[in-house]
């Protein structure tokens, strides 16, 4: 992802984005999905200090969906 | 003893029937059949360590969204989509709305594009904060890809449904909130390629993805995803 400030320089931020999810159909309308997920900073270009680490940036994810 | 017999029968005749009504994931079309509804209630938590932007202070900041979408198939290959995400703790407050439209380009591809509104900044106990929010808007075109190796294993890229563009994140500590929204760090968004600006002299964002990843159909009635793509 790139930043390009308003002002000073922009600067690039790299990820390497891992995630797990599983959904189950539990009945031909109804999907019930669960994640994990690492958005995986692993450095930047360009820009100051102060970033996350790899495992620092955490998401747990459930969603119902209903087809109608 | 014959009538529990016939009892237990009937029982798994009507778990295979339903089992057969469902469609697994791998073999469901890029979008949704005309005149179908999703209607999706997705929730995030939000968990950033100490060693995060957030700098000193709690061993983590943690929040969370409820997330609300609507889409629609209008032909069999077009479907549309609505969004409205809220940060709910800590600091409830107005979040994100997001739109977006899938085309099928076949059995198993099709392109999305999104354009959404954000209200990034604190929420719940600002105290004496003087500026809490900005205005942020942004648009992303994507796309989902899926490429079957075997009748229960694909490689995927991308997704429709619109809930799914991105995660909604709201992280904060001792009632106090600051809403991301899903644009301002794009690397968990479904889209190829998302940017996004807004007022108050707030960066620009360029985001440039691959999300790619495996689709395992163990059973028709789950399907396990690795890496960040995921079915739709």
């Amino acid at each position: 992802m790139i930043q390009i400030p308003s002002s000073g320089s922009a600067q690039a931020l790299h990820f390497v984005p891992i995630g797990l999810q599983a959904v189950v159909s539990a009945t031909p309308a109804l999907d019930i999905g669960a994640s994990f997920f690492l958005d995986g900073y692993v450095g930047n270009s360009g820009g100051s200090s102060g970033n996350p680490g790899y495992f620092d940036l955490r998401a747990l994810m459930l969603w119902f969906r209903v087809r109608v | 003893m014959p009538d529990s017999r016939a009892l237990i029968a009937l029982v798994l005749c009507g778990a295979a029937a339903r089992t057969a009504e469902i469609q697994p994931i791998i073999d469901r079309p890029p979008t949704l059949p005309q005149g179908k509804v999703d209607l999706t209630l997705h929730g995030t938590y939000t968990n950033w360590g100490n060693g995060s932007a957030a700098g000193a202070g709690p061993a983590s900041l943690e929040g969370e969204t409820l997330a609300l979408g609507v889409d629609f198939g209008a032909t069999d290959q077009f479907q549309l989509g609505f969004v409205v995400a809220l940060p709910i703790h800590p600091g409830a407050g107005f979040g994100s709305i997001l739109g977006g439209a899938g085309v099928a380009l076949g059995k198993e591809s099709a392109l999305r594009i999104d354009v959404g509104y954000e209200r990034v900044g604190f929420n719940g106990d600002t105290g004496t904060l003087g500026l809490t929010h900005i205005d942020r808007f942004f648009s992303g075109i994507g796309g989902h890809i899926k490429v079957p190796i075997t009748p229960t294993i694909a490689f995927v890229s991308g997704r429709t449904g619109v809930v799914h563009f991105g995660h909604f994140d709201n992280i904060g500590d001792s009632g106090t909130g600051f809403y991301l929204g899903s644009s301002l760090l794009t690397e968990a968004a479904s889209d190829f390629f998302v940017v996004s600006g807004g007022s108050n002299d707030s960066s620009t964002n360029i985001g440039i993805n691959l999300p790619l990843g495996l689709l395992l159909q163990p059973d028709p009635q789950l399907a396990i995803t690795l890496q960040p793509a995921t079915p739709r």
